[in-house]
C-alpha cells in the first residue's frame, strides 16, 4: 500500500520538480549565450529576482501581470481538453476589452452596483461570441480552428485600433476616452495596481478545475478530448460540448480583457495586449493543461517579465533576454515531452 | 564490434541455417508499480523451433515478449544467446541482434507502398542509388520462399489487418531476423488468414528460424508449435513438448482448475419481441460496408446469433441499432417504439447495451483511470451524478465491484486503462455493459482476445442475462460460440441476413457464410 501512496505523491509533484529543473536548465543555457557578449548571467538573474520579488510593489506587479495570463491559459486549456486548439485568446481578449470600454462609458446610465457585473458579463459574452465563429466553422464545415482563430486575432486588433483612433478616440493619448469611475475594479492593495480581477482569475481556475474533475460536463469534455470515438459510442453530444467549451474559452479570454480595462487602464489603449494570448498557450502547455498548475506557471512567467524590467533598469541589459530565456524554456519543455512520449 | 552476439552473424555465414543456436530469457522479473508482471521467468527458443506461449489475460506473456525484444527492461534476470548475455536496451539493439517482433498495432507508414515500407530505414537498401527493381525482385523472392502473399506495390493504408501483419513479418525477414516474436497474431485474422500464417511460420521454422508465438487459442498452439509454455500470474507454470501434452491438461495449467465442457442453456420460452428490424438499410460510406433490407426479430430471453465472415456488415448492423450509423431506409423498433435514427444517448437510455467490436477504439479511454472508464456509458444516470456533479463515492464503489466480480487485473481503480493488458481492458468493457441490465444487449465479438477462463465467464454471463429476460444479439465469427449460445442463428453475407434451416450444423452455416461456392479462398 505504501508503494501506492508514494508513487501517487511523486506523481503529483512531478510537474513541479520537472518545471523547476527545466527553468534552471534554461537559465544555465541562456547564461552560456550571455557570457561571450560580456554579461554576467548570475548578476543578471539576481537583478531579475530582485526586480520580481524585491518589494511589495514588485510582488503585486507580478500578480497584476499574471492575471490576464492565467485567464488566457485557462482559455487555451478548456478548448484543448476537448481536443480543440484555441490560438485566438488574444483576439478574444480584445473583444472583451472592447465590450468593457463600450459599456464603461455608461451611456445608458446604469447604477454603479450594476455597471461592473454587466461589463464583466458583456466581456465574457463578447469573447465567447468571437470564439463561436471559429467553433461553428470547425464543427459545421471542418475549417481548421487553428487558422481561423489566428486570422481573427488580426481582425480583433484592427477593430480595436480603429475604435481607438476613430469613434472612441480620446484625442490626447493613443487610447480611448476613459470609462466612468463606477466601472473601475476595486484595488486589493492600496497604492498598487493589484485589482479584483486577480481574484476573478483565481476563482476561474478553481472553478474550471472543479468542472473538469467533478462534473458531468467536464467528464464529457475530457472524454471527447481523449477519445472522440468513445464519446460518440457513449452517446455524448459531441458537437454541443465542443461548441460550449470553445465559447467558454473565448469568454475566459474576454474576462482577461475586462480586467485590463476595468482594473488597470480604465480605457482601451492601443496595443492593449503584449501577446497575453500567446503566453497563455505556453502556460497551458507547461502546466500540462491543468488549471491549478496554470496559476503557478503564469505567476512564474509573470515574475520573470516583471523582474526583467528591473534588470534592464539596473544593468542596461535589454528585456529581450527574457524572450530568449522563455524561448529556450519552451524548446526544452517540448523536447522533454517528446522524449517522454517515446519512452 | 565482434564480441557482440548476434543471430544474424550466424545466419549470414555460409552454413547459415545449419548452425544451431539458443535464445533465452533467464530468471527475468519485472514489476509495474504493485503488479508483478514477470516473476523469475525463464523461456528458451532453439533454431528451427516454434514455441507457443499460453496463459490467461494479464499472465505476463506480453511483458516477457517485450523484454526479449528490448521494449521493456527487466528489473532482474537477463536475455542471452548461446549462454552469452545479450545487452538489449532497445528494439534497435534487438533488431541488430536478429530479433524482431510483430506488434498488434502495426508500425507501418500508411501512405507508402509495401515496398517502400520494407526499404524504409533499412541500411542495406539505403541511399539514392538503390535499384528499386532489383530490390523488389529480391523481396518478392523472399516472400515467395516463405509463402507470404502480399502485393508490394500497394499502399499500406489500403491493406487489411491481415495483410499488414504479413508486411510486418516480411519486414522482419528483410532485416535479417532469425527470431520472430508474435504477440497474439491470430486475434485479428480470419480463419483462412490464420491457416496461411501457419504455413508461413512452418516454412520459417523449416529454414531454421525460431518463433515465439503468444496465443489464446489452444487448438492453434497445439497445431502449430513444437513446444508450449504456460504462464500464470507472472510465472511460467511449465514447458512441454507439444506432442506430449493434451489440450485439457494445458487448460488446467492455464486457469489452475479444469473447466466444464460447455455452458448449459436452460429451456426458456421467449417473451415478447424486444427488437425488430424492418427492411433496415444502411448506405455504404467511404471504406465502410452497407446493409440491405435487414429483417430481424429478437424476443426477450432469446439469443440470436449472427454468424459470418468478418466484414460482411456485422459491425454496421450493431452500429445501426445503437444509433451510431444512419439508417437510410426501413425501421428499427425497440419494444414497440420506433427508435430509427434516434441519438445514441436516447437509444442507450432506452435500455440498449452495446459491446462494440473495436473496444480499444470505441469502448475505452486509454488515458483515463478505470473509474472514469467504468461510467463511460452511464455517467448521466442518477446513480452516478446528482445535478451534474459526479458522485465519486458511487463511481468508486461501482468500479471496485466490476474489478472484483470480473477479476480485472490492475494496480488499482485509479490505474490508467493503458496500463492494463488487452484482455483486462476488454473485461472492463464487458463488465460495464453487462452491469447495465439492459433490455437489449448487442454483443459484438464478446470473447475475442479473451482467455479460456474469461470466455467461459462471459458465456455464463450471457446465459444469465438471457434467463433474466434480456434480448441478446450475439455477433461472432467463432462458430462454436454461436452454436453453443444461440436460440436462433442467422448468417450475414454482403450486408444481408440469411435465415437458416432448422437445426443448423457447422456445415450448413459454413455454406451459408460463404454463399455460392464461387468465393475465392482467402478473401475476407
Ligand atoms: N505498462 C504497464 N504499466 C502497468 N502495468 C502493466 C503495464 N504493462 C503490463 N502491466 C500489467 O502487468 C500484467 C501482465 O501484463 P501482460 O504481460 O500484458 O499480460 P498478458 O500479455 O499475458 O495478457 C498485467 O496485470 C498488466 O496490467
Ligand atoms: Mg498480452
Amino acid at each position: 500500500m505504501s508503494v501506492h501512496v508514494d508513487s501517487a505523491v511523486t506523481e503529483r509533484w512531478r510537474p513541479f520538480a520537472q518545471g523547476t529543473g527545466l527553468v534552471l536548465a534554461s537559465m544555465a543555457l541562456t547564461g552560456l549565450v550571455l557570457l561571450p557578449i560580456g554579461i554576467n548571467p548570475i548578476g543578471a538573474y539576481a537583478q531579475i529576482l530582485k526586480g520580481a520579488f524585491g518589494s511589495v510593489n514588485a510582488l503585486t506587479e507580478d500578480l497584476v501581470y499574471a492575471t490576464p495570463i492565467i485567464l488566457t491559459s485557462l482559455s487555451v486549456i478548456i478548448a484543448f481538453r476537448c481536443g480543440l486548439w484555441n490560438l485566438g485568446s488574444d483576439g478574444q481578449l480584445y473583444l472583451g476589452a472592447i465590450a468593457t470600454v463600450g459599456l464603461g462609458f455608461n451611456r445608458f446610465g446604469m447604477l454603479p452596483p450594476v455597471l461592473l457585473p454587466v461589463m464583466a458579463v458583456a466581456a465574457f459574452a463578447a469573447g465567447a461570441a468571437w470564439a463561436a465563429v471559429p467553433a461553428v466553422l470547425r464543427l459545421r464545415f471542418g475549417a481548421s480552428e487553428v487558422i481561423v482563430t489566428i486570422m481573427m486575432n488580426f481582425l480583433a486588433v484592427t477593430i480595436a485600433t480603429y475604435l481607438v483612433g476613430g469613434p472612441w478616440a480620446s484625442g490626447i493619448t493613443p487610447a480611448t476616452a476613459p470609462i466612468v469611475s463606477a466601472g473601475f475594479l476595486p484595488i486589493l492593495v492600496p497604492g498598487t495596481r493589484l485589482n479584483a480581477n486577480f481574484l476573478v482569475a483565481i476563482a476561474a481556475a478553481a472553478l474550471l478545475s472543479f468542472v473538469l474533475r467533478r462534473t458531468v460536463f467536464g467528464y464529457q469534455l475530457r472524454t471527447i478530448g481523449q477519445n472522440i470515438d468513445a464519446a460518440r459510442y457513449a452517446g455524448m453530444p459531441v458537437n454541443k460540448i465542443r461548441f460550449v467549451s470553445f465559447s467558454c474559452a473565448g469568454g475566459l479570454a474576454g474576462l482577461a480583457g475586462f480586467g485590463e480595462v476595468a482594473g488597470i487602464y480604465h480605457n482601451l489603449p492601443n496595443g492593449l495586449s503584449p501577446g497575453f494570448g500567446y503566453t497563455g498557450i505556453v502556460v497551458a502547455l507547461l502546466a500540462r493543461l491543468n488549471p491549478l498548475w496554470a496559476v503557478i506557471v503564469a505567476f512564474a512567467l509573470a515574475a520573470l517579465s516583471v523582474g526583467s524590467g528591473g534588470m534592464q533598469r539596473a544593468m542596461g541589459i535589454p528585456v529581450s533576454l527574457v524572450s530568449i530565456l522563455e524561448a529556450v524554456l519552451i524548446l526544452l519543455v517540448l523536447a522533454t515531452r517528446l522524449l517522454e512520449r517515446r519512452a | 564490434m565482434g564480441s557482440r552476439p548476434t543471430l544474424q552473424g550466424i545466419a549470414r555465414s555460409d552454413q547459415a541455417s545449419a548452425q544451431p543456436w539458443r535464445f533465452e530469457a533467464v530468471n527475468v522479473s519485472k514489476s509495474y508499480g504493485a503488479v508483478i508482471a514477470n516473476d523469475a521467468v525463464s523461456v528458451d527458443l532453439n533454431a528451427g523451433e516454434i514455441h507457443a506461449l499460453l496463459g490467461e489475460n494479464g499472465a505476463g506473456k506480453s511483458t516477457i515478449m517485450k523484454i526479449l525484444y528490448g521494449m521493456e527492461l527487466p528489473d532482474a534476470g537477463h536475455v542471452a544467446i548461446d549462454d552469452t548475455v545479450l545487452k538489449i536496451g532497445s528494439p534497435a539493439d534487438a533488431i541488430a541482434a536478429g530479433i524482431a517482433m510483430v506488434h498488434q498495432h502495426f508500425m507501418l507508414v500508411p501512405s507508402l507502398t509495401v515496398l517502400e515500407n520494407l526499404i524504409l530505414g533499412n541500411r542495406r537498401f539505403g541511399g539514392l542509388m538503390t535499384d528499386r527493381r532489383a530490390v523488389a525482385a529480391e523481396i518478392a523472392a523472399l516472400a515467395a520462399q516463405y509463402r507470404i502473399e502480399v502485393d508490394l506495390q500497394r499502399p499500406v493504408g489500403k491493406l487489411s489487418v491481415g495483410e499488414q501483419q504479413r508486411v510486418e513479418i516480411l519486414k522482419a525477414l528483410v532485416r535479417g531476423a532469425r527470431v520472430l516474436i508474435l504477440d497474439e497474431p491470430t486475434a485479428v485474422l480470419t480463419p483462412q488468414e490464420i491457416k496461411a500464417l501457419g504455413l508461413t511460420l512452418r516454412e520459417l521454422a523449416q529454414d531454421r528460424h525460431g518463433i515465439f508465438i503468444v496465443t489464446h487459442k489452444l487448438p492453434e498452439a497445439m497445431e502449430l508449435s513444437d513446444r508450449v509454455s504456460v504462464m500464470r500470474r507472472g510465472r511460467v507454470v511449465g514447458t512441454w513438448r507439444t506432442d506430449q501434452i493434451t489440450s485439457s491438461e494445458l487448460v488446467m495449467h492455464m486457469v489452475g482448475r479444469s473447466l466444464p465442457a460447455s455452458v448449459s442453456r436452460p429451456q426458456l420460452t421467449p417473451g415478447s419481441t424486444v427488437l425488430e428490424l424492418l427492411n433496415a438499410c444502411v448506405a455504404a460510406q467511404a471504406g465502410r460496408g452497407e446493409l440491405r433490407d435487414i429483417n430481424l426479430k429478437i424476443a426477450a430471453g432469446e439469443i440470436v446469433g449472427v454468424a459470418g465472415v468478418e466484414g460482411n456488415g456485422q459491425q454496421e448492423l450493431a452500429e445501426a441499432i445503437a444509433g451510431l450509423r444512419h439508417v437510410s431506409a426501413g425501421d428499427v423498433i425497440l419494444c414497440g417504439d420506433a427508435i430509427t435514427n434516434f441519438p445514441a444517448a436516447e437509444i442507450l437510455a432506452a435500455g440498449v447495451a452495446h459491446i462494440p467490436q473495436d473496444r480499444h477504439r470505441d469502448g475505452v479511454v486509454l488515458d483515463f483511470p478505470l473509474t472514469d472508464n467504468a461510467i463511460l456509458v452511464d455517467h448521466q444516470t442518477p446513480a452516478f451524478q446528482q445535478r451534474g456533479i459526479i458522485d465519486r463515492h458511487a463511481v468508486i464503489q461501482f468500479t471496485d465491484r466490476l474489478i472484483d466480480v470480473f477479476q480485472i487485473r490492475c494496480s488499482g481503480r485509479e490505474a490508467p486503462m493503458r496500463s492494463l493488458s488487452g484482455g483486462n481492458q476488454q473485461k472492463l468493457v464487458l463488465a460495464r455493459e453487462l452491469a447495465r441490465r439492459p433490455r437489449l444487449l448487442i454483443a459484438v465479438q464478446p470473447t475475442r482476445g479473451l482467455d479460456v477462463g474469461a470466455i467461459d465467464y462471459v458465456h455464463r454471463q450471457l446465459i444469465e442475462q438471457r434467463s433474466a429476460g434480456v434480448a441478446i444479439l450475439l455477433i461472432s465469427t467463432e462458430l462454436d460460440e454461436i452454436i453453443a449460445l444461440s436460440d436462433r442463428i442467422v448468417v450475414m453475407r454482403e450486408g444481408r441476413v440469411t435465415a437458416l434451416p432448422d437445426k443448423p450444423t457447422i456445415e450448413t452455416i459454413g455454406a451459408a457464410m460463404l454463399g455460392s461456392a464461387d468465393r475465392p479462398a482467402g478473401a475476407a
